[in-house]
């Protein structure tokens, strides 16, 4: 009971990141699916590559560089196995873009319900609930993402920051040779495309917390669900972000420490590197991912730790009010025939 | 006539102030001009014709126009008579949209439709000896051919005209041309122009073609190619705005030669700068190959932001830097030839916001002029001049002038990109090969482009070492590249992805677009790249190899098939051919080849017989063969090694003894002659632990050969016991034959073949099957498949976070 008591009131983030944590089944089973498919790109890349090595390059000399002549001797089957993977993987995204949508609503289930055990089954049980529902807020919110590209990249930044602001001319928008120096058109470059980005990282925490209000209330309306969201975000922004920002500094900290592992343990190959070195590399590959989808698991938990205290639950007719039974045991309705019930009322 | 209407009409925008300045200045030249020179050298063909030009120049830095008058002495050394002079006019390729230049490159510059901002150049008055000879003044086409009815179609190129002498010019004499001109200066899109208060004026004044035997040799400005003029000196006077001198003192100007004396003050507002290309100190002074140092164009620069660094280029420092290059020179070269290079001041100017790059656009600077002096002789002036062009001035970089260079660079680069030092080591060679060594780009541009490509890799590859690949995101460089592409699908793809949804008749939605820092979240460089190097020099075999059969390298620059064929053929396929060479002959003596062809070409117009010639002379290898086969034709070569091994099966079957009776031989029984299980070299092979003999291997190496390009090739046979064996096949050989089988028996198995074992040769067309292991490479291909499972795992996380 303590325990329940202290975690209850360590920091969303933390609560979240337990919670997800503890779902183990949903998360490995997320990244296995992940595994799974991505494993259908690379395996078309080994059989391609096995076959142009065979014994033609003395063995692990292109284990740390492939080298200007592999690349040059093998442009032409090197750009068809990208050509092939960029082809099946854009099949793969499509999928992973509805996993997404289908995924959301299991993460909710699970984090909404306080029993444990039988995570998978309740986990896909949601996310079959919730996926016609989390389709059309996607399909939302690309829109919204359309029209704000459009803002940020087109006629209005163009036509006010660039020309009204910049004094560029029309016809030099993408150039940009008439301002003065490259650190302005750089400086101009960041503006741009970290306000878009800053305005994407809104719009998915939008979306989040559009997905799990539908989730709390259990309604059909994505549009309405999106626009009382809107509301509860500008109201409280701080305590509706900021969780959602620590965790992407988690996901920001796993990307760079295991890069960086990455990166020490790839310049250590040459050819007389063993295996394990190649283990070592495959393994942090696979932490990364695994990781990060685990962080992806307690978004879900800290929207639903945070709605939990903001979002204000709907008033529903309780089907039950007349009702009568035990805890866990079955429940009757009372009605004016009731034998029970005429004796109750006496 | 209706183009001097024309100009008469667009001539206004210069200021009266100007106006009044240049016209005091017109005609002031002939009592300017400096002292009657004599040609410093003899004529050694019938090309070196010596010119000395004295210009004058005002500029209105409102209307971004020039007017200047020029002094040309010129000798006639081309021992004919000639009865009319030809010049370029090389700023009328900006005048329109049908000059050849703009007709070539499609009505762009450098990707930029030219709309506006143009620029012409018009030739007022023209004397020779004093005497007027405007009137015989005519455009002329030599390169365009006229259309099957006599007209020119659509060309109204007028980079190119004459005037007749008013008597013939002997060859040995002597003759004075005065011009007054005015050019309207365009938008800096290529080679020549304006920024904002920026100039890069290198075509701006009318410049002499080069009579050759009798006939002038002067091509029209075409897309791919420009250069070529007689040597000689230049004094230049530039009247600008005072604004091109700082408040510190230090001129933010910049030209061929030095500045000398520096400048004079005109009232308030002008100064008055004068160049000497080369100074007078540097015309006096042999350089260490024997030649009094002249130049063949004149090109300045200006921008009041220009930031001015300079440092003193020494041979001592460089020569403890990399001893073991100065030792190679020594022993190819000999103690006799003197290697000492002379100190010269390097001269930065630099744009302010990228001021922290100047120590290295100096270094590589300084590297070519190290290394490029120490192989094909010094640099014989007392300054370089580095550009940095301004922003939106990019269409000037990256080119070429005598003492004086362009550069292009971007921010946030290392040096181990190769940014800005790829480009600067390229244009500060060009001093050598095209400055120094004037060969006639128009005709032969690989002369300087491919000479020059195959040197800057070189030296960069001693200088900086491995060039490092990367990824670009909003103007930052990470690491590295993607394994494979981006997710495809082409139009159903950009509709199921949402990077475009679109209905026609209705704009285009781009819900999922692309933006810097969201693809770097995305890509996750990281944790999915593979990092990469390249060796420049292999680099240039990768670059010829995009059009390795297109034409023969030696071409008139402008008739090429298409414009990757002209790339190709006179930027990387020479220097891969050069590379080749190196290899074949060896690399001292490819040295001494190609430091004589420098030698003597040095100021003069070699072509390309004139390098087949003096490389073989000075190497003292006769390869005619090779350079034919090499730059005269479109042969190219694919070798390739193909290896079955495999243990001699057991004797078995009848075998007989001498003359004898056949007889079936037992199982396990020996015949009593037996030559199968004789090694390689006759000798028996060794019983194994076992006490039984094993079987020897029975080799088959075939190497093969596709194309016509023939050349000894060199291969080496390693045994599992570390042996190693060489061997050679000839060129004779692969004439006859384009296979060539070895076949035996070896005790040892063959662990490895390799062709070329020493990477000699850059030219094979597919190296992949040069090489065979015994041992199959086993991991390699799980290493990279790692990484193309890492990034389509992180891509499909990305796509999975957007849908939820």
């Amino acid at each position: 009971m303590s325990e329940e008591k202290n975690t209850n009131t360590a920091p969303i983030t933390m609560r979240a990141l337990n919670g997800a944590v503890g779902r183990t089944a949903v998360w490995v089973s997320c990244w296995l699916i992940f595994e799974l498919l991505a494993l259908t790109v690379a395996m078309g890349w080994f059989d391609w590559m096995a076959d142009v090595l065979q014994n033609r390059y003395a063995p692990g000399s292109l284990l740390n560089d492939l080298g200007a002549n592999f690349r040059i001797d093998h442009r032409d089957s090197m750009s068809a196995a990208s050509e092939y993977a960029a082809g099946l993987g854009a099949i793969l995204a499509f999928i992973a873009l509805l996993f997404g949508a289908f995924t959301g609503g299991g993460w909710l289930q699970v984090a909404l319900e306080r029993t444990e055990g039988r995570s998978l089954r309740r986990f896909f049980g949601g996310s079959a609930r919730f996926f016609w529902r989390f389709l059309r807020l996607m399909f939302i919110q690309l829109l919204f993402l359309a029209f704000l590209g459009w803002v940020v990249y087109e006629m209005p930044w163009e036509r006010f920051i660039l020309g009204g602001l910049m004094g560029v001319p029309d016809g030099d928008y993408v150039s940009l040779e008439t301002l003065d120096s490259e650190a302005t058109v750089r400086t101009l470059t960041w503006v741009q495309d970290g306000l878009y980005a800053a305005l994407f990282a809104l719009v998915s925490s939008w979306s989040l917390y559009t997905r799990t209000r539908l989730a709390l209330h259990d309604t059909k309306s994505a549009l309405w669900a999106g626009l009382c969201t809107f509301a509860t975000i500008f109201r409280n922004p701080i305590r509706t972000l900021r969780p959602l920002a620590l965790l992407f500094c988690v996901d920001l900290a796993v990307v760079f420490l295991c890069g960086r592992a990455l990166s020490i343990f790839s310049g250590e190959l040459d050819a007389d590197t063993g295996v394990a070195t190649l283990v070592v590399i495959f393994a942090i590959g696979r932490v990364a991912v695994a990781l990060r989808h685990l962080t992806r698991g307690a978004r879900y938990y800290a929207a639903v730790h945070v709605s939990r205290e903001l979002v204000r639950p709907i008033a529903k007719p309780d089907p039950w009010k007349e009702s009568i039974g035990g805890p866990g045991g079955p429940r009757y309705p009372l009605g004016e025939d009731d034998e029970f019930a005429a004796m109750v009322r006496g | 006539m209706t183009s001097y209407t024309l100009i008469e009409t667009m001539k206004t925008p210069i200021t009266a102030a100007s106006a009044a300045l240049s016209a005091a200045l017109l005609w002031c030249a002939p009592v300017l001009a400096q002292e009657v020179v004599r040609p410093p050298e003899k004529a050694m063909d019938d090309r070196s014709n010596f010119v000395t030009y004295d210009i004058r120049a005002v500029l209105d830095n409102e209307a971004k126009y020039l007017r200047g008058s020029e002094t040309i002495t010129w000798t006639n050394r081309s021992g004919e008579t000639t009865k009319d002079l030809w010049f370029h006019a090389y700023l009328n390729a900006f005048s329109n949209n049908r000059s050849t230049h703009l007709i070539e490159s499609g009505g762009k510059l450098r990707d930029t439709k030219v709309s506006n901002e143009w620029g012409w150049q018009w030739v007022r008055e023209l004397k020779v000896d004093g005497e007027s000879v405007i009137e015989s003044f005519r455009y002329r086409l030599p390169d365009t051919q006229p259309s099957p009815d006599g007209n020119y179609v659509q060309n109204d190129d007028r980079t190119v005209f004459s005037v007749d002498l008013p008597k013939p010019v002997k060859s040995g004499e002597t003759i004075t041309i005065e011009l007054e001109w005015e050019s309207q200066l365009p938008r800096v899109r290529r080679r020549t122009g304006y920024k904002g208060d920026f100039y890069l004026n290198a075509h701006w004044y009318p410049k002499l073609g080069v009579l050759e035997g009798g006939e002038w040799n002067c091509h029209e400005f075409h897309r791919s190619t420009e250069f070529y003029a007689d040597f000689g000196y230049y004094r230049v006077t530039l009247d600008l705005p005072r604004e091109y001198l700082g408040e510190d003192g230090v001129l933010r100007v910049g030209g061929s030669g030095v500045a000398s004396p520096k400048y004079e003050e005109k009232g308030q507002d002008r100064i008055e700068v004068y160049y000497e290309a080369p100074s007078q100190e540097d015309r006096a002074t042999e350089d260490h190959l024997g030649h009094m140092p002249m130049i063949h164009n004149f090109t300045w620069t200006a921008d009041p932001k220009f930031v001015v660094k300079e440092h003193t280029f020494t041979w001592k420092e460089w020569a403890e830097k990399h001893p073991e290059e100065v030792e190679i020179a020594r022993a190819a070269f000999g103690p006799e030839v003197e290697l000492e290079l002379r100190d010269v001041n390097v001269k930065l100017l630099i744009q302010p916001e990228r001021v922290e790059q100047a120590e290295r656009h100096i270094r590589a600077t300084e590297a070519a002029l190290f290394f490029y002096g120490l192989w094909f002789g010094e640099y014989p002036y007392e300054e370089v001049t580095v550009i940095d062009p301004a922003w939106g001035g990019r269409a000037a970089g990256g080119m070429e002038y005598p003492t004086i260079f362009t550069c292009g660079t971007k921010l946030g680069t290392t040096p181990d990109m190769y940014v800005p030092e790829s480009v600067t080591v390229h244009e500060a060679g060009h001093q050598f090969w095209y400055g120094l060594v004037g060969n006639n780009e128009f005709e032969a541009a690989w002369l300087d482009e491919g000479f020059n490509s195959y040197t800057d890799s070189e030296v960069l590859w001693r200088e900086y070492g491995p060039q490092r690949r990367t990824t670009e995101y909003s103007r930052i460089f990470v690491d590295g590249r993607r394994m494979t592409g981006l997710p495809a699908g082409g139009k159903f793809g950009d509709w199921a992805l949402a990077r475009r949804w679109e209905i026609e008749g209705y704009p285009a939605l781009k819900p999922m677009r692309s933006s810097g820092f969201l693809n770097l979240w995305r890509d996750q460089p990281w944790l999915t790249f593979q990092r990469a190097y390249d060796d420049p020099r292999w680099s240039d075999r990768g670059s010829f190899l995009r059009q390795p059969a297109g034409d023969p390298v030696d071409k008139h620059a402008w008739v090429y098939r298409d414009g990757l064929t002209y790339r190709s053929n006179s930027y990387p396929r020479p220097a891969v051919l050069l590379r080749t060479l190196k290899g074949l002959v060896g690399n001292d003596v490819f040295l001494r080849g190609m430091r004589h062809y420098s030698k003597v070409w040095r100021n003069r117009h070699p072509y390309t017989d004139d390098f087949f010639v003096a490389f073989q002379e000075g190497a003292g290898v006769d390869c005619q063969w090779f350079l034919e086969d090499a730059f005269r034709s479109v042969k190219q070569t694919d070798w390739g090694v193909t290896v079955s091994q495999s243990r001699a099966s057991k004797p078995a079957g009848w075998f007989q003894v001498g003359n004898g009776p056949f007889k079936e031989l037992a199982a396990g029984e020996e015949p009593e002659s037996n030559t199968v299980y004789a090694g390689g070299q006759g000798e028996e092979s060794a019983p194994d632990e076992g006490g039984e003999t094993s079987p020897p291997w029975e080799v088959s190496i075939l190497l093969s050969q596709k194309g016509e390009f023939c050349i000894p090739l060199p291969w080496e046979i390693t045994y599992e016991d570390g042996t190693v064996e060489r061997g050679v096949w000839t060129r004779a050989q692969q004439l006859k034959d384009n296979w060539f089988r070895m076949s035996f028996e070896s005790e040892t198995k063959v662990a490895s073949v390799v062709l070329d074992p020493d990477s000699n040769y850059w030219i094979d067309t597919d190296m992949s099957d040069n090489q065979w292991y015994a041992e199959a490479d086993e991991v390699t291909a799980l290493r990279w498949s790692e990484r193309v499972l890492s990034q389509w795992e992180h891509m499909l996380l990305w796509y999975m976070s957007v849908g939820g």
